[in-house]
């Protein structure tokens, strides 16, 4: 079903089958859905937020291992951008991970690194050394089990230290970023 | 057909013929995803962990003809994920030639919590935005908020999705414009 209203835009007003198929009228009110089930799957949440230190680990050690990898790579490999994208890839789901769970500075390192590893320039000692900052404050990070990235003098202390070595030694690609 | 009705009350909504398309990559949110979306009781969940593997799906299931495969209700996506991610296969299922794929209604589940990516998920024809960290309460409205609030499809030389607009907001200021007889009257005194 389609009208227009204007040559060049054409509206489509669908009939709505979700609603029928969740059960309500075409013409009944807004539906609501049980708070039981809205309950059980906080409880799913929280359970899976139970998992999260053993996940993150697990993580972590991951990343640290395709670090390691990348590091003693031949400069001329071919597998290395495809290295990349997996640590980038890696350092997202940590982001993805943190937040879900509430843990933002964890989250905050995840998302610093999946930016800055695309952009590392991995013949340059000077990102190599930012690229292990970052490792090395997620690592402090679950250690101290910092969760908060807006509060607390070690978390800001953290963020500086990764900060710092960006602006000190990837100016450039500090700028990018912003 | 109704599962509660009677006058004033508020209908209480069964997912469980719902199919849920799920497209994730990382399998520890997949798992946490899908048993939320038990936990609403919905009755179909599919997994996909790319884009790419998501657009095969939706196109099998289109083309389908056997009274055993559902075509998806609605799809969640990640944002970013390797093989495909969100934007493109979002980009992909609005460009369709098949209305079953192209009116799909699409929620992005993203970690992203910057304005310019949720700004550029509405842009690519994205129905709904849930940031994480996610919650039951939070997961439910995006949910309830395709079911009970469905906006027309535009389709413009620029864009296919959602209207944008999510209500008509009508303007609360003085009324300036001059009526038709009243610019007559402006018209006929500047002669």
């Amino acid at each position: 079903m389609s009208s227009s209203e204007d040559p060049k835009v054409e509206v489509y007003n669908r009939i709505n089958k979700l609603k029928l198929k969740a059960g309500a009228g075409l013409n009944d009110g807004p539906g609501k859905l049980d708070q039981n089930s809205i309950d059980r799957a906080n409880s799913v949440v929280t359970t899976m937020a139970s998992l999260y230190p053993t996940e993150i680990r697990s993580m972590l050690m991951g990343l640290e291992k395709e670090w390691l990898e990348l590091k003693d790579m031949d400069p001329d490999s071919e597998k290395k951008s495809k290295l990349v994208e997996k640590m980038s890839n890696t350092a997202n789901q940590i982001k993805d991970l943190g937040t879900t769970f509430g843990y933002n500075l964890m989250g905050h390192f995840g998302e610093s690194l999946r930016d800055f590893i695309l952009k590392t320039d991995l013949e340059m000692k000077e990102h190599l050394t930012i690229v292990q900052a970052h490792i090395d404050v997620m690592a402090v990070t679950f250690r101290e089990n910092l969760k908060d990235d807006d509060g607390g003098p070690v978390a800001e202390e953290l963020k500086q230290v990764v900060a710092t070595a960006i602006e000190k030694f990837a100016p450039d690609v500090s700028q990018n970023e912003e | 057909m109704s599962n509660i009705k009677s006058a004033g009350t508020v209908n209480t909504y069964s997912l469980k013929a719902f199919n849920i398309l799920l497209v994730e990559d990382y399998e520890f949110l997949q798992q946490l995803i899908t048993g939320m979306l038990k936990s609403f009781g919905v009755g179909g969940i599919t997994v996909c962990s790319s884009g790419d593997e998501a657009k095969g799906l939706l196109q099998v299931l289109s083309a389908s003809r056997s009274s055993d495969t559902k075509m998806v209700d609605i799809v969640l996506t990640d944002w970013m994920m390797p093989d495909g991610d969100g934007e493109e296969l979002i980009r992909w299922m609005r460009d369709n030639k098949d209305d079953k794929i192209k009116f799909l209604p699409v929620i992005l589940v993203s970690a992203f919590t910057d304005k310019d990516t949720i700004v550029k998920a509405r842009d690519i024809g994205a129905n709904e935005a849930l940031v994480k960290p996610v919650s039951g309460e939070a997961l439910a409205t995006r949910i309830l908020n395709v079911i009970n609030y469905p906006r027309p499809y535009i389709q413009s030389p620029d864009y296919f999705g959602p209207d944008r607009r999510r209500k008509e907001q009508k303007f609360k200021g003085d009324e300036k414009r001059k009526t038709k007889a009243e610019e007559i009257k402006v018209n006929n005194e500047q002669l």
